[in-house]
């Protein structure tokens, strides 16, 4: 069985209690990694150890272009250990190792590569100094920069661990920042060879710190913590509630990528075996437990029965089995309890009265893990438990409408905002219904398809702030305004005369 | 309005926790990425101005505004299972439990 520390300060160290935890392989459910588990003292010295770093100015003091070129090394690094790193998140985390070699590796490495990239352009350049001439109130030159924050801790959940630490670590390094990274507490792996895989390529020892531990305990620290001066979160909602509540003590900077139950709208003129298929990927990938899946697909009336007909004809080309075949599409739940939950809306569903029209169950195929099969609902209500509630797991809830305005309607009567999509022949149409419907993220024939290069981030309760391209950039800085006056005798100074006679 | 019960267990865990903390506690019903609508039981947490929807163990319960239709006759039990690792802030977690959240009454 394979051992990890925590990563703190550039090198493995035990927790200081000496405690450790297994981590379980979702498709064998058989523990495959022993890790360490941080208490609050060793979340402390991790925070220490990243204060230490940033005051030090051995990262912050670099130009943004020595900084981006060490992230570009991070980027050559992953892929450098692409096989051995794509083996551990699907033992992690239960996904595909179809995924793991298409998404996770590239998708971590394309951020490092993205932001180091950016750091060295013009653009970033421009973003961090700008300069003004004023002559009101008072002669002066302007400068408004951006700097380092200081201390960044990063919460991440267990869905897509390698790259959810990619997006906390490679923008906070970029802007100078230093980081203690804390990945769910059952796929701690990946996150923590990360930390180990910066260090190699160049990135000073502390500036990067990752550890283990249960949120209640090891996130709280990070929360309260009077030396960290912001907390990225990604998860639940109500863990997200709990973090700004706890952060408000030190009044520390927060972004939150939250929950969703994200509408997937197929209008009449759709090219229906595109977007059938569409529908399933933005539900079934990754067995559904992606924060913006869209989960509610609304259907025309006119084509409603044609479409779900094409989905179900679609359901059949998804393969689940071993995660480590490459022709498996889809693989475990993460846990036995994440299985539990989505068993329970399962049954819900079917007592408020939709129709259950595929899977409904563990797959009699699969004799261990925690498998269960790609589930469609039909004649869903918008107000029923199953298309309100985010069940994080392979189940769709199909829903009619009648025309554009119940559409929008139905997209906007939810909690949440985070993604969702229109399916269209005619793009300006869907545009239009783009405009209309409040999420973070609209996509048109398409969907999943998150750009590094464009802001990631959700309205309503899904979030606070955003992620990704200059804009979640921008979040890893704090703004400043130097004034510079003029150097004259005190006639220059018209302000005086407010005070002195 | 929703029934909201609690096990004989998780009341138990809910009288521990009274023992060790001085502050307010309440629970919240809610629900999001990664664990689904679950319970959450908090110290002197600051809540969205909501009156709460029923007691359990001596604490209140409250309910996010857009959960309280969804569950108008929903009858759930707060039960509590081992967890060594959650990453949920609920204050159990410290002792290594979740609370969870069951349709119907629990029968333990």
């Amino acid at each position: 069985m394979k051992e990890f520390g925590l990563f703190i300060d550039g090198e493995w160290q035990a927790a200081k209690g000496g405690k450790t935890a297994p981590t379980i392989n979702p498709a064998t459910e058989e523990p495959w990694a022993t890790v360490a588990v941080a208490d609050r003292e060793d979340v402390r010295k991790a925070v220490a150890a990243a204060k230490k770093a940033h005051d030090s100015g051995v990262w912050r003091n670099k130009s943004p272009q020595e900084r981006g070129e060490i992230l570009q090394r991070v980027a050559m690094a992953i892929f450098e250990r692409q096989d051995e790193v794509a083996a551990a998140e699907v033992q992690d985390g239960g996904g595909t190792m179809r995924k793991a070699m298409s998404m996770d590796v590239p998708g971590a490495a394309q951020t490092f590569m993205h932001f180091g990239q950016f750091v060295c352009g013009d653009e970033y350049k421009a973003m961090i100094y700008e300069e003004y001439d004023e002559t009101v109130p008072i002669p002066s030159k302007n400068l408004v920069v951006r700097e380092p924050i200081g201390v960044c801790a990063g919460i991440t959940p267990w869905n897509f661990p390698l790259i959810m630490a990619s997006w906390k670590i490679a923008p906070a390094l970029a802007a100078g920042n230093c980081v203690v990274i804390k990945p769910a507490s059952v796929t701690p792996v990946t996150s923590l060879m990360l930390g180990e895989i910066c260090t190699k390529a160049g990135v000073p020892a502390g500036v990067v710190n990752v550890i283990s531990g249960p949120g209640g305990t090891a996130g709280e620290e990070l929360a309260t913590s009077p030396d960290v001066g912001k907390v990225a979160f990604t998860g639940s909602t109500e863990v997200g509630r709990r973090i700004m509540q706890l952060g408000a003590g030190t009044l520390k900077k927060v972004t939150l990528e939250l929950g969703g139950k994200s509408p997937n709208i197929i209008l009449d003129d759709a090219n229906l075996d595109t977007a059938s298929l569409g529908a399933l990927f933005g539900t079934f990938m990754h067995q559904g437990q992606i924060c913006e899946s869209g989960t509610r697909v609304l259907v025309h009336e006119k084509i409603h029965d044609k479409f779900v007909e094409k989905m179900l004809e679609g359901i059949k080309r998804i393969q689940i089995g071993d995660t480590m075949d490459m022709t498996t599409g889809m693989g475990p739940l993460v846990s036995a309890s994440q299985r539990e939950t989505v068993e329970k809306y399962v049954g819900l569903g079917q007592e408020q009265g939709a129709k259950l029209v595929a899977g409904g169950k563990r797959p009699s195929s699969m004799g261990k893990g925690y498998y269960y099969e790609p589930t469609i609902f039909d004649d869903v209500d918008n107000k029923m438990r199953i298309a309100q509630e985010e069940i994080f797991g392979p189940v769709v809830s199909v829903i009619r409408y009648k025309d554009e305005a119940e559409a929008i309607r139905i997209a906007n009567d939810s909690v949440y905002g985070l993604g969702g999509a229109v399916w269209s022949s005619n793009k300006d149409r869907a545009v239009a219904i783009a405009k209309k419907i409040d999420t973070g993220t609209v996509w048109i024939n398409d969907y999943h398809m998150i750009n590094l290069r464009f802001p990631f981030g959700g309205y309503k309760q899904s979030g606070v702030g955003r992620e990704l391209g200059k804009w979640g950039l921008a979040e890893y800085h704090e703004l400043k305004h130097i004034h510079v006056g003029e150097d004259t005798p005190p006639e220059g100074k018209f302000y005086l005369q407010l005070l002195l006679n | 309005m929703p029934t909201i019960r609690i096990s004989a267990k998780a009341a138990e865990v809910v009288a521990r926790v009274r023992a060790e903390r001085s502050g307010t506690l309440s629970f919240t019903i809610d629900g999001g990425c990664c664990e689904g609508t679950a319970p959450h039981l908090f110290e002197d947490a600051v809540l969205a101005g909501v009156d709460p929807v029923g007691e359990v163990a001596g604490v209140p319960v409250y309910l996010q505004a857009a959960m309280i239709d969804p569950f108008k006759d929903a009858d759930v039990t707060i039960d509590v299972v081992d967890e060594p690792m959650s990453d949920a802030m609920s204050l159990e977690t410290e002792y290594g439990l979740r609370f969870v959240l069951r349709e119907g009454i629990c029968p333990a």
